[in-house]
């Protein structure tokens, strides 16, 4: 399992692709948190990093996609998947291998914006006045969201071969999850089961975390979501071998 | 140690439709098997079996244990190249013998042992640090072939190894085959009889998922009246 891990992560850094992903995840978050007019923290007039964590997840939607997508489908594509398929190792290390990659890739990502948590605490008057545990939660609220994003990821890029399915598909699922399904709280006719249905999105768990709450069922929520779709992949790996 | 392949009556069928049909052969250490038949025979679907790489009715026991029985780990007992060669192109051809000698539990010293000896069999030696994108198709070819067997395996299993190669590469590869068989069990497939008839000491006749004939190469040689494995071919199964 190792092994594919350390192989994923050094196709992904040894490519251009690896390179662009990362510039572009830091490009547009840069954008809208310090130049932006509409959304920049120095307008906000609060020191917090309440503006990223509502923006991070609608850029991770679009990053989790493009690497997933890659990640089984673009092998199969290749036939590079057979390789792995004919060595000693188990259908759940090979999946666990590129889930833990993809996961890790994003943690990466989150890890490098806590330059941002500086810079915040630095500009907060008087200094050093800033909510840490808001901060520490959100960040552990955004690291189970990527998680669950990334086995969904996986799972549409082990369902299809079309590399441009599997991230329209992941795109669409993650926005469905993460606001697709709130939105329909805005239909009177269905209130009776909007709170229901509220907790089966990634906002009202993630907003849990954002809050500075660390709730624990919404910690397990994720966990689920990334054990269930890991699964997903596994059985669909299983029935692409029949 | 002894060495033994059974292959006791194995099937697949495709949505619908059966391109294997209670296939059957024994083979031991030194048998080197050749599979062949015309497009769409069942040459491929038998070799991705013995690699366990699809599901199929019936059984193939290694040692007399069963493949369906083996966990993932065991298949380090089975060296298997696949007909496209799908290989990492970007990878080095170092780096790529490396992941495999990685997922195949080769590390460090073992590692590098087996290395140097596949990298020396297969003429790769002043290849090492390219990118396998750099190289020729032949050249590609020997990187799968190096792969597959870099773990050292009982059975190895290669689905038409000398493809794209030109004909001095050609008989490098036979004479590598040769080699590898003599404390192992070799299966291949080809469309060139002539390869067959010069690398094996088996074979196997596929037509439409069934064995039409199967066969020691010197008595079916006898038995035709030593004419060619092309003619013999053409005979049992006309166009």
């Amino acid at each position: 399992m190792f092994t594919i891990f350390k192989k994923e992560i050094n196709v992904f850094f040894d490519s251009l692709y690896g390179i662009i992903i990362f510039s572009i995840f830091f490009l547009i978050n840069g954008l809208f948190i310090w130049v932006f007019p509409s959304s920049n923290i120095f307008q906000y007039g609060i020191s917090s990093l309440d503006i990223f964590f509502d923006i991070v997840p609608y850029i991770f939607i679009l990053f989790i996609s493009s690497i997933t997508m890659k990640i089984i489908s673009e092998e199969r594509n290749l036939g590079t998947f057979e390789i792995l398929l004919s060595q000693p190792v188990s259908n759940k290390d090979i999946i666990l291998g590129k889930f833990l990659s993809s996961w890790f890739l994003s943690i990466l990502l989150i890890f490098l914006t806590f330059p941002y948590w500086i810079t915040i605490y630095n500009l907060s008057n008087p200094l050093g006045n800033i909510d840490h545990i808001i901060i520490i939660n959100s960040y552990i609220g955004l690291v189970l969201l990527v998680g669950a994003m990334n086995s969904i990821g996986i799972f549409f890029s082990s369902l299809f071969q079309n590399q441009i399915i599997s991230f329209l598909s992941s795109c669409f699922i993650f926005y469905l999850l993460y606001e697709g399904i709130d939105m329909i709280n805005y239909y009177d006719s269905i209130n009776l089961v909007d709170s229901f249905i509220d907790h089966f999105t990634f906002s009202y768990h993630y907003s849990n975390f954002t809050r500075g709450i660390f709730q624990i069922n919404s910690f397990i929520y994720f966990i689920i979501v990334m054990i269930s779709f890991f699964y997903f992949s596994l059985i669909n790996l299983k029935l692409s071998l029949k | 140690m002894s060495l033994n392949l059974k292959v006791n009556s194995i099937s697949k069928i495709y949505s619908s439709k059966k391109v294997l049909n209670n296939v059957s052969f024994e083979l031991n250490k030194g048998n080197i098997l050749g599979l062949i038949g015309k497009n769409g025979a069942g040459k491929s679907t038998v070799l991705k079996i013995l690699s366990s790489l699809i599901d199929f009715g019936g059984d193939v026991l290694i040692n007399q244990k069963s493949i369906k029985k083996m966990d993932a780990k065991s298949k380090k007992q089975v060296g298997y190249l696949s007909e496209n060669n799908p290989l990492y192109i970007d990878f080095y051809i170092s780096e790529y013998l490396n992941f495999i000698g990685n997922l195949n539990g080769l590390f460090k010293d073992s590692l590098q042992r087996r290395k140097k000896v596949v990298i020396e069999l297969c003429g790769l030696k002043n290849f090492e640090n390219e990118k396998i994108k750099n190289l020729s198709k032949g050249y590609r070819q020997r990187v799968g072939i190096a792969s597959a067997f870099i773990h050292d395996p009982d059975i190895l299993i290669l689905d038409e190894p000398t493809t794209g190669l030109d004909p001095s590469q050609i008989l490098e590869i036979r004479e590598l085959i040769k080699n590898l068989a003599k404390n192992k069990i070799v299966i291949f497939s080809s469309h060139l009889l002539n390869e067959i008839n010069e690398i094996c000491n088996k074979v196997i006749f596929l037509d439409k998922g069934n064995i039409v004939l199967k066969s020691n190469i010197k008595e079916l040689k006898n038995r035709y009246n030593n004419i060619s494995l092309d003619k013999i071919f053409n005979k049992i199964i006309p166009n």
